[in-house]
């Protein structure tokens, strides 16, 4: 025989439906006797009708902004395919106002050619010759304009070495030939 | 399984599951957060991640209840963020929800007075709530959902709706044995 605790034990599975016959029969059977659990029981059909009719009202009107059903396929096929990204920045970059984007592009011209033309300018600078101070048989000694630094060659053997620790390469040096 | 599993990866059937899903995700969204635009946010980033993690979406169970285990994750994670998950819910139970705004009909305000009282209970109460009164689940299947066991959501659903009676106001008799409710203007 079920008593007052069974029941309120069982009750959600009773309301679901998901007793097993048996039991369901011994729960029905104690309902028809008490009148406290059949009052819970109308108690919770009752919250349970109204929460759903609640629910559903405040919610009935929701649905998912147009805008974000986009965004999301978008997530979708940015994920799908990895290029995608980049085609995304490009296009986002081309979408740019044009005073924008061109100030963009000079400034990416100006930094490429001021880059290719660095090394040439400093070659310039080595080629150019200084005037010859002093000469001597077995070495010259040269003014370098640029930086008014002071260089000594000195042949030995077959070559020529720069004697002066120097962090200048900007130096030119004509070694005169050696007399016969 | 497998069939599902590469079926559910494919972006054109996620995208199916948006036309077809998104609007329950929404409205279960809502009923979790209480505000619409968060709720629009959290859905755009659960199908998000059901794209990253569709290769774990194992096919035993319905795509909805995968992505709704999504939404639950980043429900609470938002939540927590917030500072909305843990507080004290014996002092926010003893202040009555009244909605603000003006409503056409009884029914609408009540509605009102139900969702905004759902937002003071425990997002652990509040999750019982929703999947037994909003998606109509049994028990059995709420203990699923939520990783506890039966005991536990019908010790949390009693609770839930005993609080949620002391949060609406005494003169609306919400939960009426004949299933109306009376309200006293």
């Amino acid at each position: 025989m079920m008593n007052c605790e069974d029941f309120r034990n069982r009750l959600y599975e009773y309301l679901d439906e998901t007793l097993s016959a048996e039991v369901e029969a011994e729960a029905r059977k104690h309902i028809e006797h008490c009148s406290a659990c059949r009052y819970a029981l109308q108690r919770e059909e009752a919250a349970t009708g109204l929460l759903r009719l609640s629910f559903d009202r405040a919610t009935t009107h929701l649905a998912l902004r147009p805008q974000l059903v986009r965004d999301i396929a978008r997530g979708f096929s940015a994920e799908t395919r990895p290029w995608h990204g980049w085609r995304q920045r490009w296009q986002r970059f081309v979408s740019m106002p044009v005073g924008v984007a061109g100030a963009s592009v000079v400034l990416v011209v100006v930094l490429v050619l001021s880059f290719a033309t660095r090394p040439r300018r400093a070659l310039e600078r080595i080629t150019t010759p200084g005037a010859v101070q002093h000469e001597t048989h077995q070495a010259c000694v040269i003014e370098v304009p640029i930086r008014t630094q002071t260089h000594v060659f000195r042949r030995q053997g077959g070559a020529v070495v720069d004697e002066t620790v120097s962090s200048a390469a900007f130096a030119y040096a004509k070694i005169p030939e050696q007399p016969q | 399984m497998a069939e599902v599993e590469r079926e559910i990866t494919q972006p054109h059937n996620l995208q199916e599951l948006v036309e077809t899903e998104a609007a329950r995700l929404l409205r279960s969204a809502y009923l979790l957060c209480g505000d619409e635009t968060e709720a629009q946010d959290l859905v755009q980033e659960t199908f998000l991640q059901a794209r990253k993690s569709a290769h774990r979406f194992r096919g035993d169970s319905a795509a909805y209840t995968w992505l709704y285990g999504i939404l639950r994750n980043l429900c609470r994670r938002h939540l927590r963020k917030q500072g909305r998950f843990v507080f004290e819910e014996e002092l926010v139970l003893k202040q009555s929800v009244q909605p603000s705004v003006t409503f056409e009909s009884d029914q609408e305000f009540c509605a009102a007075t139900l969702v905004g009282a759902l937002q003071r209970l425990s997002a652990e109460h509040r999750e019982v709530v929703v999947l037994r009164y909003y998606e109509r689940l049994k028990i059995e299947q709420i203990a699923a959902r939520i990783g506890a066991t039966k005991g536990t959501v019908k010790s949390r659903l009693h609770y839930a709706v005993q609080h949620l009676q002391g949060l609406i106001p005494e003169e609306l008799n919400l939960f009426a044995a004949d299933g109306t409710y009376h309200r006293v203007t």
